[in-house]
């Protein structure tokens, strides 16, 4: 008995194999492709009800069809609309299912990780769906906000204390002094993104109507170096840990681009780097100032893109000295 | 030796899967459900919603590990750091055993993302004995192997499924996963007879019980994990309870989740008849 043979041939049956054969030309191509089969073996593969396999065909492919649902429940919505625009009559079931069988041949999923499913998906859909991406230059951008959101959610927890609504309450209560002397650290799951389109605003009008606009938002080619972008950063809600999207030029300064991950910085580091990226022109008075940083501080710690450092880590990883102003000279307001 | 005996694991009564969907109610509710079974590759490696959630539940209930991924009859290599993640997670939740499927679910290091049946043959029951031996060494607690379903019938030629499954239990000295609606569609799909079929297994080593729905597609049964359990495993479930006395049996559904309280029904109809087994018995 050839066990690894026998297995191999059956997924290939299963996975790979063209329509319905007769059972003798599936028992010659068999033992052509597989010489270590039995003529016991052989005859039981060959003679294996091709109706009955298809079940199995069907089931994987309709099991990876829902992961991508589960994935890219937009993007495909997005993928449906193309394929009806550029004349596709199809039903959108049968379509995806041919769609993730071509996936399997293209680059077949090698491990259980729904990540390496999806990976393979939006590398697929760039080296042989191009005409979907140049039909809607958003497209990439969707495929990786609904990812990266995902991965976000599943990120695994980072060694820091999530800041939330009472621990918010008790920072607030604290000296400037003390506040700037707090280290923090922006953890490992958050993600910055540069889309060619609002993405986040896009989902969430189609998580509530379910219907995607028509015509699809304008969005530039992702290619073209001179079309606008917009920056968003993706955090984790602190009390409720689902991810949440933060538009980031809307902000005085993209803070954290430079900052390592999961790498302790002392607030007042933070405070330093904000007030270096302000426009030249931006005139506060001091009190102001500090309380804008602080309302901004305070949203970073509620979307979990900046964590504390646990009281532990506190007492062990000591910082180089450091002069704590954080170029404030004031009293917190 | 009664492996149940020999291994002191508790009889939990009827609990139900672990469902994301569920997360929040059961939290918020905490309904009365005797034990949860939780997939482990759902929650290894993962953080925040997940993580915390899974922290919650455990501090008020029984958590019973029961895997997807090991593909214990593949001829690629085991992958043992699947096998120490899975036994820290067993740690951590407090799983007095682990259990997984009797087939193969990658070969070639390609994911088949299903339980595909192995062929009924000597060559492969010494190969999965082999690995469950492995298995256990890591985990360091039982391990119970669930028969699965198959539509294809596969090689037969040397054994039934019924000898394949008492070989490797035997062999391997580990615990059975009973999934009853899967004893009832095999026994319906390939033509055999449930009951005949519990004979010649050996029944001493169940260890756990599964009960799902399943669905008719033209003229084979799906075990799709989108229904009640059918009157017909109930029936054959009731027999089981009679012989193995009882036991920790869980209602799986996996597919177009109903509400909590749904599948909480289910699973009471579980323990009703586990209860009325039990009452007659000591009558």
């Amino acid at each position: 008995m050839a066990l690894p043979a026998y297995l191999s041939a059956l997924r290939e049956m299963i996975l790979d194999s063209d329509p319905v054969k007769a059972a003798d030309l599936q028992r010659d191509a068999l033992a052509r492709r597989f010489p270590h089969l039995n003529q016991s073996e052989l005859s039981d593969l060959a003679e294996m009800d091709p109706a009955r396999l298809r079940v199995y065909t069907d089931l994987i492919f309709a099991g990876e069809r829902s992961t991508l649902e589960y994935v890219y429940p937009a993007s495909l919505a997005v993928i449906h609309r193309l394929r009806r625009t550029a004349g596709d009559e199809q039903s959108h079931r049968l379509a995806d299912f041919e769609l993730v069988r071509e996936l399997h041949r293209w680059r077949p999923w090698r491990s259980s990780s729904q990540r390496q499913l999806a990976a393979n998906f939006e590398a697929f859909i760039r080296a042989r769906r191009q005409e979907w991406l140049l039909a809607w230059a958003g497209l990439a951008d969707l495929l990786d906000f609904e990812r990266t959101e995902l991965e976000v959610f599943y990120a695994a927890d980072p060694p820091f204390e999530r800041v939330t609504a009472a621990k918010l309450n008790e920072l607030s209560n604290l000296t400037v002094e003390a506040l700037l002397m707090l280290r923090v650290a922006v953890p490992s799951y958050v993600a910055f993104r540069s889309y060619v389109f609002n993405a986040p605003a896009f989902i969430a009008r189609w998580r509530k109507t379910r219907e995607l606009p028509d015509p699809l938002p304008i969005a530039q080619s992702a290619s073209n170096q001179d079309s606008p972008t917009v920056r968003f950063v993706c955090g984790r809600d602190t009390e409720t840990l689902l991810p949440c999207w933060h538009r980031q030029d809307a902000e005085p300064g993209f803070v954290f681009t430079e900052i390592v991950r999961d790498e302790l910085l002392l607030v007042d580091d933070l405070a330093r780097r904000y007030l270096a990226a302000l426009p030249a022109d931006y005139h506060r008075s001091e009190e102001l100032l500090f309380a804008e940083f602080f309302e901004r501080l305070a949203k970073w710690f509620r979307s979990g893109i900046l964590m504390l450092a646990a009281t532990s880590q506190d007492r062990h990883k000591s910082l180089p000295p450091h002069n704590t102003s954080g170029g404030f000279s004031v009293s917190k307001p | 030796m009664n492996f149940n005996a020999r291994a002191s694991l508790p009889r939990l009564g009827a609990g139900i899967g672990l469902r994301r969907q569920h997360f929040a109610e059961i939290i918020d509710r905490r309904p009365p459900v005797r034990w949860f079974e939780v997939i482990p590759e759902n929650f290894i490696g993962r953080g925040g919603f997940i993580a915390e959630s899974l922290r919650r539940i455990a501090e008020n209930y029984t958590l019973i590990a029961h895997g997807v991924a090991l593909s214990i009859g593949s001829t690629d290599p085991l992958d043992l750091e699947h096998v120490r993640r899975i036994r820290q997670f067993c740690d951590d939740v407090h799983s007095p055993w682990f259990s997984d499927h009797l087939c193969f679910t990658m070969v070639d290091h390609v994911n088949l993302n299903d339980l595909i049946p192995l062929p009924f043959t000597e060559e492969a029951a010494h190969h999965v004995a082999e690995r469950v031996r492995v298995v256990q060494d890591i985990l360091e607690r039982p391990f119970a192997l669930e028969n699965v379903t198959y539509y294809v019938a596969p090689s037969r030629s040397q054994m039934t499924e019924a000898e394949f499954i008492t070989q490797i239990l035997e062999r391997a000295d580990c615990g059975l996963l009973l999934d009853v609606s899967n004893v009832v569609l095999n026994a319906a799909n390939q033509g055999y007879d449930a009951e005949a079929f519990l004979d010649a297994i050996p029944l001493e080593r169940v260890i756990q019980l599964h009960l799902a729905g399943f669905e008719k597609n033209g003229d084979v049964l799906l075990d799709t994990h989108a229904r009640p359990v059918s009157d017909e495993t109930w029936r054959l479930y009731r027999k089981v309870i009679e012989r193995v006395g009882p036991s920790s049996a869980l209602v799986e559904w996996d597919a177009e989740i109903p509400s909590l309280d749904r599948l909480l029904q289910e699973a009471e109809m579980a323990q009703k008849l586990m209860d009325d087994v039990a009452a007659l018995r000591a009558s």
